[in-house]
């Protein structure tokens, strides 16, 4: 019960503002934030009640639940979080109130609209994190997007129109072929959506591999789908930004993971060369075009496309370490990529400009507003300490050293790391110093409501940087029995155990895996 | 010779006498000047509902049985359709109530007409016999080139119903002339018997493969895809949509294109495995066409009502790949589809009544934005319908255009799921340009809308009901269906 | 057995045949001696008056329908009427097939005094 309460207590908010809504606007923003912190405090004890022994999904009849829906076609009412999935529900629970704060004063119009879209969303998100049946899956997927469509288009900038049908239309295109995928495999699986027993050979593998990796490609962006995203950072309000990087980019990589990799590891296999590609063309692409970005929303939106690069490279490394820096990374990009929009945000609302060119000199004016920017921005570039840097380091250490593809590949991506430090801190630069004209000048520092909003997060930034086991040991499990399905390339170090590991075996190792490949590249000429 | 009067269960009927003797009710009433009209649509509703309940109650007992010499079919096939075609006759008397108003004296052949057609409807999906099938469609039909020409100052009503006639004459004909043929190769006009003739044991006859046949069949798609509007034979679907009372419009978007596809699947679902595979390539054929064609045409509309036509084209495509299945499945999915399609649409229809200001109805895109936050009751409705044609979840176009997919990729037409998967995506894209002109744009002249007329919202709000349940809980109507589809089988 | 249709197809092209054979040779054969009163319009031998393309009142098309619906209907009276007498013989279908018929009849008549009621049969 516990997990479908954190999941529908949302749409119980919704309900509720529907039908308060007269109350003004002050009550349906109360409203908002007590549903939404309430299902936060609820969640948590997602993570105190968590079996880290527990490899699959959690079995606590708390959290696993399966009722009969449709019996007609064998859809269930299923649900349940595993290692994976407990981080991105507790991303989406812990985002959503601090977007509730951050969008307290500044909508104008379709105030309870708004926080109605937002609470919808936010069921929207974690059903599609907590399904683990097909049906119910696709769902949550493709519901959650009506909010979403709602936020970007009444509440976002001059061209939210084109924006926001452009984010619908891609995100329904892959969704409509992952339809055709789900119902292949309910057809091959005898006539079940249950995720947790699908198993076997799936015919034609590769197709049905594409038909759900291009849905959650799209969703990432993986370099070519990507160019859905810029237009909807920008045209986004900044809440619709936040949840946007935050949470919805990582139902693609969660999908990937949860789905593609284990489902269909040779089908994997057989097109991780050209996805890795694409990977480490979007590292590169994403962090050069963000760095010639005169507006500060598309710079971080780039910069989203470069990080999740590194996501994607980890989770087909086939490597234990790899994937889990990949899932950490998720969460280290939700909350770092997630406070730079709010912080681009609150700038914006005093200077109602987000153009580079027209800032300067802040850090004089506003030192807290600085500070804060440039922990996000160090956490964002990977300052050891901080978040970022644990995510990273772990993905490119696992796909060097035990990667099941060429090694140039991570040598290219770790540019990216470098080219994400200049972007960042040349923004940084043009930003904050120099010194400020009249407007400039003028600017109030943030205010007590705005420190609250982004305190919480810098909280989670040091925590993950320093000490990043309390979050990498729940996950440990559940990463291992996806690594487990996905190796086709033989044993590495173990999770977690990177700092140990002997460099010299991990070479030898790495020569094997690279005959294997060839081996296996030959086989398949 | 000794004649025999056949043994007639007049129980079975009861629906098909309820509607006959409502029909006769509502003359008599008509009749006398001093009963408003409105009462009159309240008698139509009352005798739907009753002949509703008589189906369902059919229904619920498992009738499988036959009358008039094999001629009339009471099944649950035939009831499911009774169901569909009666709550889309309540849904549209609901509305028209308050669309038609009590001024106009002339209203009573309106809701006489809308009897006959459900009648025919009714004969059409319980037709055992090509002739009976025959006879529903003209009844069916006839009733509505007067509905489609039922405003006579509006020139475009006239226009209506005279392109209506004239278009649906010719598919009438092609029909007739299919049927000829048909009886002429098999010998009966029986549809079990002729489709039991183009098998012996496992192989299939002669009959199958016979040109008169074949050429008859033919003939039937084309008198069929007239009638359900399917590209190509759909041209005349937008104008008469356009030109016909809004509610009018909605009825034919509804009922008779359902009981176009009752007798069309009644047909082809079992004769399609026997047919030569060409006959499925054809029907595939069409389907990816009507889909196609309608989406794409949809996108460039700017009247909502040409919009809805072409959407509901479109629909019919979806409908066609449950019948390209040809499998149980399809049937009992194309039929769940046809149900939610009709609930939706008809919605969708009486949203754009909904908007009327007092120069007459909102037919422009562009003339509802803004309602989102000016309307919201208004702009819900239309978007949970708009929503529910493009086959968002949790709505119950989502639940209908799975069931449909599903079947196909059973049948393992990939190719025609993937088709209508990416036409959804299409769809969307006009589908939400509407709500997207509701929420997001700034009107250009502050119109004056007229008060929501009673009726027309308790009719919006049981279909918007219907929508979300049938979204929500599938299996209220999925397990129907599939028993429906069962017990023929038997 | 299209086979069987063949003395139809016969007929057919004989009877285009004859028709086009008979016109063609009276056409070619024939005198022609053409006067002012030969050529006028043949009215049944009344002077004709005016022009024959005039409109004419939509009332006429209504009559006509009706005429023809409720004319037509008789001609299911026939059929009845004529094995009326076997199911007479039988024991209580006689009564049965009579009320069909009353009940046939009595729509039709509702039909007619409906028509009657909403002006169909007045002229103006």
């Amino acid at each position: 019960m516990l997990l479908s309460i954190v999941i529908f207590l949302p749409l119980l908010g919704v309900i509720a503002i529907a039908l308060l809504r007269g109350l003004g606007a002050n009550a349906v923003k109360w409203i908002a934030l007590g549903i939404g912190l309430l299902t936060f405090v609820i969640s948590i004890r997602l993570y105190t009640e968590f079996d880290t022994a527990n490899v699959g999904f959690q079995t606590n009849s708390e959290v696993y639940q399966k009722l009969d829906w449709i019996p007609g076609i064998g859809a269930s009412y299923h649900i349940g979080i595993d290692g994976i999935s407990l981080w991105l529900v507790l991303l989406t629970t812990f985002l959503t109130p601090i977007c509730i704060i951050a969008a307290w004063n500044s909508v104008e119009k379709g105030l309870s609209g708004f926080m109605m879209s937002l609470l919808a969303l936010e069921t929207g998100m974690l059903g599609v994190f907590c399904a683990l049946d097909l049906f119910l899956f696709f769902v949550f997927w493709e519901s959650m997007l009506i909010p979403m469509y709602f936020l970007i288009g009444i509440w976002g900038g001059e061209r939210r129109i084109y924006a926001t049908i452009k984010f619908v239309l891609y995100t329904m295109a892959g969704s409509a072929l992952m339809l055709v995928g789900i119902l292949a495999l309910y057809f091959q699986n005898n006539n079940s959506f249950d995720i947790t027993t699908l198993q076997g050979q799936f015919e034609p593998s590769n197709l049905l591999f594409l038909a759900f990796f291009i849905a959650f490609a799209i969703k990432v962006p993986l370099f070519p789908f990507h160019t859905w995203l810029p237009d909807a950072h920008v045209e986004a309000p900044t809440v619709g930004s936040v949840i946007l990087a935050g949470v919805l980019l990582k139902m693609g990589t969660y999908g990937i993971v949860r789905f593609c990799l284990p489902l269909f590891p040779e089908a994997a296999a057989h097109y991780t060369p050209l996805i890795v590609t694409l990977a480490v063309i979007g590292i590169i692409y994403g962090a050069l075009v963000a760095m010639v970005q005169p507006d500060l929303k598309k710079l971080v939106a780039y910069s989203s496309v470069s990080h999740l690069g590194f996501v994607v490279l980890g989770l087909f490394s086939q490597n234990g370490t790899a994937i889990q820096g990949s899932v950490l990374q998720m969460v280290n990009h939700g909350l770092s990529t997630g406070a730079l929009f709010l912080l681009v945000g609150m700038i914006y609302e005093r200077r109602h400009s987000r153009m580079i060119v027209d800032f300067g000199g802040l850090a004089k004016k506003m030192p807290i507003f600085a500070t804060i920017f440039l922990i996000v921005t160090l956490s964002s570039i990977g300052l050891p300490g901080l978040n970022g840097f644990v995510g990273e380091f772990m993905i490119l250490l696992g796909s060097y050293v035990g990667g099941a593809f060429s090694k140039w590949y991570v040598v290219l991506a770790t540019t990216g790391v470098i080219l994400a430090a200049v972007y960042m801190l040349w923004m940084f630069q043009r930003v904050m110093f120099g010194t400020p004209d009249d407007i400039n000048a003028s600017l109030p520092d943030l205010k007590p409501r705005e420190i609250a909003v982004l305190l919480p997060i810098l909280l989670f930034i040091f925590w993950i940087g320093v000490g990043p086991n309390t979050f990498l040991e729940p996950m440990a499990a559940s990463v291992k029995e996806i690594e487990a399905k996905v190796r086709v390339i033989p044993e590495t170090p173990a999770v977690g155990q990177v700092n140990q590991m002997d460099t010299d075996d991990a070479v030898v190792d790495v020569k094997t895996a690279t005959l294997k490949i060839n081996e296996e590249e030959a086989l398949s000429k | 010779m000794p004649l025999e009067i056949p043994d007639i269960n007049w129980s079975l009927l009861m629906p098909q006498l309820v509607i006959v003797s409502t029909l006769l009710i509502v003359l008599v009433f008509d009749m006398f000047d001093a009963i408003s009209k409105k009462t009159l649509g309240w008698m139509t509703i009352v005798g739907a509902g009753i002949a509703l309940w008589s189906s369902i109650d059919l229904l619920q007992a498992g009738t499988d049985q036959t009358q008039f010499n094999e001629m009339f079919r009471i099944d649950s096939y035939s009831l499911f359709f009774n169901i569909i075609f009666l709550v889309s006759t309540i849904l549209v008397a609901l509305v028209s109530i308050s669309y038609l108003g009590s001024g106009d004296k002339k209203q009573g052949p309106y809701y006489l007409l809308i009897l006959l057609a459900t009648l025919g409807m009714m004969l059409m999906a319980a037709g055992n016999e090509l002739i009976i099938v025959f006879l529903g469609l003209e009844l069916m039909s006839l009733s509505l080139y007067v509905l489609a020409s039922y405003f006579r100052e509006s020139p475009a009503s006239s226009e209506a119903g005279m392109k209506y006639l004239l278009l649906g004459a010719f598919a009438s004909a092609f029909f007739l002339y299919g049927i000829a043929l048909v009886y002429g190769a098999a010998g009966t006009t029986n549809i079990p018997e002729i489709i039991s003739k183009l098998s012996v044991g496992d192989q299939l006859s002669l009959l199958s493969e016979s040109p008169l046949f074949l050429a008859g069949i033919f003939l039937l798609i084309v008198g069929f895809g007239f009638k359900v509007a399917i590209v190509p034979f759909h041209q005349w679907a937008p104008d008469v949509y356009e030109g016909a009372p809004t509610t009018i419009a909605a009825f034919i978007s509804a009922g008779p294109k359902a009981a176009g596809f009752a007798a069309f699947l009644t047909i082809f679902v079992d004769a399609l495995p026997k047919l030569p595979t060409q006959a499925t390539g054809v029907i595939v054929l069409l389907a990816m066409l009507t889909m196609t064609v309608g989406n794409v045409i949809a996108i460039a509309q700017t009247n909502i009502k040409r919009m809805l036509a072409y959407s509901s084209i479109a629909h019919a495509g979806y409908v066609m790949i449950g019948l390209a299945a040809a499998n149980p499945d399809g049937k009992s999915s194309a039929m769940l589809y046809l149900f939610i399609y009709c609930v939706m649409n008809i919605g969708a229809f009486g949203v754009v009544i909904m908007a009327r200001t007092a120069d007459g109805e909102n037919l422009m895109i562009s003339d509802y934005a803004g309602l989102g936050f000016r309307k919201p009751l208004l702009a819900m409705f239309m978007t949970l319908m708009l929503l529910s044609l493009a086959g968002f979840p949790p709505t119950a176009g989502f639940v209908g255009k799975l069931y449909v997919f599903k079947s196909a990729v059973e049948a393992r037409h990939y190719w025609l799921v993937i088709f209508g998967a990416i036409n959804t995506a299409i769809s969307a894209f006009y589908y939400l340009r509407v709500v997207v002109t509701m929420y997001m744009r700034e009107p250009e002249e502050e119109l004056e809308f007229k008060p929501y007329p009673p009726t027309l919202v308790i009719g919006l709000v049981l279909a918007a009901i219907g929508i979300l349940l049938i979204g929500i809980l599938p299996s209220l109507l999925l397990d129907q269906a599939q028993s429906a589809v069962q017990s023929a089988l038997l | 057995m299209l086979i069987d249709y063949l003395p139809i197809v016969f007929l057919g092209v004989f009877a285009v045949l004859f028709a086009a054979v008979n016109l063609s040779l009276t056409h070619l054969l024939g005198p022609k001696k053409p006067t002012r009163v030969k050529l006028s319009v043949y009215e049944s031998g009344v002077q004709p008056v005016g022009d024959a393309r005039q409109r004419f009142s939509i009332r006429f098309d209504l009559i006509a329908m009706l005429f023809i619906i409720f004319d037509i209907e008789v001609v299911f009276l026939y059929p009845w009427a004529v094995v009326f007498k076997t199911f007479a013989e039988n024991e209580g279908s006689g009564l049965f097939i009579l009320i069909e018929m009353l009940v046939f009849i009595g729509i039709l008549l509702l039909g007619y005094i409906y028509a009657w009621r909403k002006g169909g049969l007045t002229w103006d």
